[in-house]
């Protein structure tokens, strides 16, 4: 019995090291494939993100680094207030028409359960992104966009609202929503529509001077050069008179 | 007994919440379709107030095309008197028709073409269609949205009196260039 069980723990030990292992290395070659992709883009990449600690006792995430960078990104998902938030592998720099931050994002959840005989048990769930944040110059309305869900259907033939534009393919497709229909409409005009069809559907989402594309999980870096050009052949779609009347305003 | 009036008032209490805010959704709908075709008027207004500046640039380098001016100030004169969509639209065709035919007689006077002042209305009126062509869009959407709902059920039982908005259609000014190509 207690031979079965050294050797029982002798393989959990090892199982341990190689999955560590496997994990160092993974990272070694993202590592390795982001500074590629840096050198290329001529962003500047930080390997192992910014501090998500404020420095005092009493200091929150919102102190930190990671706080501050995240901050304009508040109010848009996935951002908001949860347990130990970090930022990792960060790029950040000009490229285009936009100055970015691009990121793996995470943070944990926990959730409680009690069994019928009274045992309460935690289990953590750690939740990854991969963050593409353009600024750029202009003072956009909160807008979002993202793939039309079965339950957004339902909410739709029960009168819910999101907007809905000349194309009856995009309109099933997509969910758009706005603080301010009237410049989203200008701003999802007929060829924003069609780029946007003849591209893979993604979560965009707008708001002050930010466009951001989120994905779950870690986005392989290749993907990573995709979205940035996305979001940049958007940004050039922007209608010359949009680009007059939202770079002076305020939100 | 009891449950089956509770059960009963529930219902009840719900359609009329449902009753509500359907109806309440109508007048939303029919106010935003009001306000968008606001909208559209300010920006033939832009359109408008840089017709006149346009006649007298195009006076000076080609005062004899006075019937093509007469025509083009006699359509805008035409459109301020009209307000609804279908009478609007119908003037707007109008003037285009006639804005475009300035626009090809320009095509005649190098010198028109290059000077400062018709390029900044070239540029001005670009930026004036690009204006309209949103606003249309977005007052054609909320027209759209506020016609499903009225016409189709249940929504339709709370229709009152109130009628289907007309579309805006218009066509655009020729103001841009055609793109030169040279092989």
């Amino acid at each position: 019995m207690n031979a079965l069980f050294i050797l029982a723990a002798a393989g959990f030990v090892v199982i341990f090291i190689l999955v560590s292992i496997a994990a160092k290395k993974a990272r070694e070659q993202r590592l390795a494939e982001l500074g590629t992709f840096a050198a290329q883009t001529g962003l500047t990449l930080y390997p192992d993100g910014i501090s998500s600690s404020g420095g005092g006792w009493l200091s929150s995430f919102e102190d930190s680094e990671a706080g501050r960078l995240v901050a304009p990104y508040g109010n848009m998902h996935p951002f908001g207030a949860q347990q130990e938030r970090s930022v990792n592998m960060l790029l950040t720099g000009p490229h285009g028409p936009a100055q970015w931050a691009i990121f793996e994002y995470s943070y944990v959840t926990e959730s409680t359960t009690t069994d019928s005989q009274g045992n309460t048990q935690t289990s953590r769930t750690t939740h990854s992104f991969t963050v593409h944040a353009a600024q750029i110059s202009l003072n956009l309305p909160w807008i979002e966009i993202r793939r039309e869900g079965f339950f957004d259907k339902i909410g739709k033939a029960f009168g819910g609202q999101d907007m809905n534009f000349e194309l009856e393919a995009f309109n099933r497709r997509y969910r758009v929503q706005s603080s301010d229909p009237r410049t989203a409409s200008g701003l999802i005009h007929p060829k924003a529509i069609e780029y946007l069809m003849s591209i893979p559907d993604r979560h965009w989402q707008m708001g002050g001077s930010y466009i951001l594309i989120v994905e779950s999980d870690t986005c392989p870096v290749p993907e990573i050069g995709v979205i940035m050009s996305e979001i940049e052949g958007f940004v050039n779609l922007i209608p010359g008179y949009l680009q007059q009347d939202l770079s002076g305003r305020t939100q | 007994m009891q449950p089956i009036l509770i059960a009963a008032g529930a219902i009840i209490l719900f359609l009329l919440i449902w009753a509500v805010s359907t109806s309440n959704r109508l007048t939303h709908l029919q106010n935003i379709v009001k306000e968008s075709w606001a909208d559209i008027d300010v920006q033939l207004k832009r359109r408008y107030d840089l017709i006149p500046n346009l006649v007298e640039t195009v006076k000076g380098y080609a005062a004899h095309e006075q019937a093509t001016l007469t025509k083009v100030i006699d359509a805008r004169n035409h459109i301020l008197g009209s307000s609804n969509p279908a009478e609007r639209a119908a003037g707007e065709q109008a003037l285009v028709q006639s804005t475009n035919a300035l626009f090809a007689r320009a095509e005649a006077y190098p010198d028109l073409k290059a000077s400062a002042n018709f390029l900044e209305l070239q540029s001005a009126l670009g930026d004036t269609e690009d204006r309209i062509a949103a606003a249309r869009r977005f007052y054609n959407s909320n027209v759209r949205d506020f016609n499903t709902a009225l016409q189709t059920f249940p929504s339709s039982m709370f229709a009152g009196d109130r009628k289907p908005a007309e579309f805006f259609e218009i066509d655009e000014l020729k103001v841009r260039e055609p793109v030169q190509v040279s092989f």
